[in-house]
């Protein structure tokens, strides 16, 4: 059975185990289920209603007035894997989010997460633990009362002590007010509320925001292993050179439609090859579709001398520019 | 009720833990101080003006004379508790760990409610003291002490 805990290692190097937490999961591994008997029953006492560790949507629409923020949203958010979770400004990404939440309600359609909506759990904290936006926090409280304030509301679960602090690396700064923090120091403030409860579930919105490189790297890290006990990571990012490097699937919209649900690797195949050579005349060609390989024998065999043959491989900022190119909201305008 | 109990315990840290509302109780207290000390001075005055008869002001009306206007701040912790968390945005988070409104919102009313009755009660009767002890030193004129004590508006002068 894999252990719950998790263990984080911190920017100096450090392992610290974050989110303690008296609970087992009943069921065990929510990533992989062994049906016993005992278990079973266990199971269906809880409500019959205990499912793996994800945010299910379906047909989630949401409009403001004539538009439409989220248009039809299905997708399904499976544990085990770093979801990306991409799109142009302006494209219902938050607005997914809020719905996920419950902070708004969708004009049509679902959003579920571990089978049930967000106001329906008990304890939603022990869930799903989201940061929507870090400076969301009273100015004028110590970020240790904050995080008191928010592990009070599910009963049991232990004040913040210097587990969940450590794990951000606040820990020297947790009695300042939350006011004073920099960007950097509210996301970790926000990770570390989002972690409180030991969630299975782990939803973040621009967690890199303001975040130093040391920062940056410790939250993909921190992503990937706590994708990596079999949980669910949800993240948004604009930033696509991250994205490349910590997520697994890529959820993709514009306009509020999904337009692409896939496989990182998916994503980034179909790079290009470039083609450079006396014969060819001054131009530089681009070809797809063709190995390096073949190209060279294809020239060999034609009699071209190539001074150049090149693989490109395509970055996700190229595709992902491609995939949404129709759907830009705000674009500088053509001619003035 | 033990699903209103941790709210009410995430309400309360988030109650005390901002300076306001230690700033509102400390000018509670300095209000009514002040208005009783107006007060007194005042009845002072008018009673060594007019030379009324003995019992005619009572410690505590004047001394709970400040109620009227000490009311006034009670709400200010109150009204900071909502909407500082929807100025600052941190109504998000609050939501997320307790998702039924009307959960949040009854505990936020009753513990600010509770807050100030006992805040009040502590202050009215420190203010309240001296009437337990008769001495009549500080006072504007000696005090009917039982009658007052049992119903202070049957002695105030009309």
């Amino acid at each position: 059975m894999n252990p719950v805990r998790s263990l984080v290692v911190l920017p100096t190097g450090d392992p610290v185990r974050v989110a303690p937490r008296s609970r087992t999961p009943i069921g065990g591994d929510p990533g992989k289920i062994r049906v016993g008997w005992f278990r079973l029953f266990m199971v269906c006492g809880r409500f019959g209603s205990y499912v793996r560790a994800m945010i299910t949507l379906t047909g989630l629409t949401k409009r403001y007035g004539d538009k439409t923020a989220v248009d039809g949203l299905t997708v399904e958010i499976t544990p085990g894997l770093v979801t990306g979770f991409l799109g142009p400004n302006g494209t219902g990404k938050s607005t997914t989010m809020r719905l996920i939440l419950g902070l708004d309600r969708p004009t049509a359609g679902r959003a579920l997460v571990n089978g049930k909506q967000h106001a329906e759990h008990r304890h939603p904290v022990r869930e799903i633990g989201a940061l929507l936006d870090a400076t969301a926090v009273h100015p004028r409280r110590s970020a240790r009362n904050h995080l008191r304030a928010m592990a009070a509301t599910p009963p049991h679960l232990r004040p913040p002590g210097h587990e969940v602090l450590n794990a951000v690396g606040l820990t020297d700064v947790a009695n300042r007010l939350a006011g004073t923090f920099s960007l950097g120091m509210s996301q970790r403030l926000g990770i570390a509320g989002a972690i409180l409860g030991d969630p299975q579930v782990l939803m973040l919105d621009e967690p890199v925001n303001g975040l130093d490189p040391d920062g940056v790297r410790w939250i993909r890290t921190f992503l990937r292993e706590f994708a990596e006990q079999g949980r669910t990571v949800f993240v948004s990012s604009h930033l696509m050179s991250e994205m490349e490097q910590t997520a697994d699937r890529l959820v993709v919209i514009g306009r509020g439609r999904l337009l692409a649900d896939t496989d990182l690797r998916a994503m980034l195949s179909g790079g290009s090859v470039q083609v450079r050579g006396p014969d060819l005349g001054p131009l530089e060609l681009t070809v797809t579709g063709l190995s390096v390989e073949r190209i060279g024998d294809l020239a060999y065999e034609s009699g071209v001398r190539l001074h150049e043959l090149r693989s490109v491989e395509t970055t996700l900022e190229q595709a992902y520019l491609e995939l949404t190119a129709d759907s830009v909201e705000y674009t500088e305008p053509m001619n003035r | 009720m033990n699903t209103l109990s941790p709210v009410w315990a995430s309400e309360w840290i988030k109650l005390r833990s901002v300076r306001s509302t230690w700033w509102a109780v400390d000018g509670a207290l300095l209000a009514m101080v002040v208005v009783a000390a107006l007060g007194g001075t005042d009845a002072a005055n008018e009673l060594a003006a007019e030379s009324g008869p003995p019992g005619s002001v009572t410690y505590t009306s004047v001394a709970i004379s400040g109620v009227n206007f000490v009311q006034f701040i009670v709400p200010v912790p109150a009204m900071l508790l909502i909407t500082s968390e929807y100025a600052t945005r941190s109504i998000k988070f609050s939501l997320q760990c307790v998702p039924a409104r009307k959960r949040l919102l009854l505990c936020k009313a009753g513990i600010v409610a509770s807050f100030g009755l006992v805040v009040g009660s502590c202050w009215a009767s420190w203010e309240y003291r001296p009437q337990c002890r008769p001495s009549g030193s500080t006072g504007t004129s000696r005090p009917a002490t039982p009658c007052a004590r049992s119903s202070p508006s049957a002695c105030t002068a009309g």
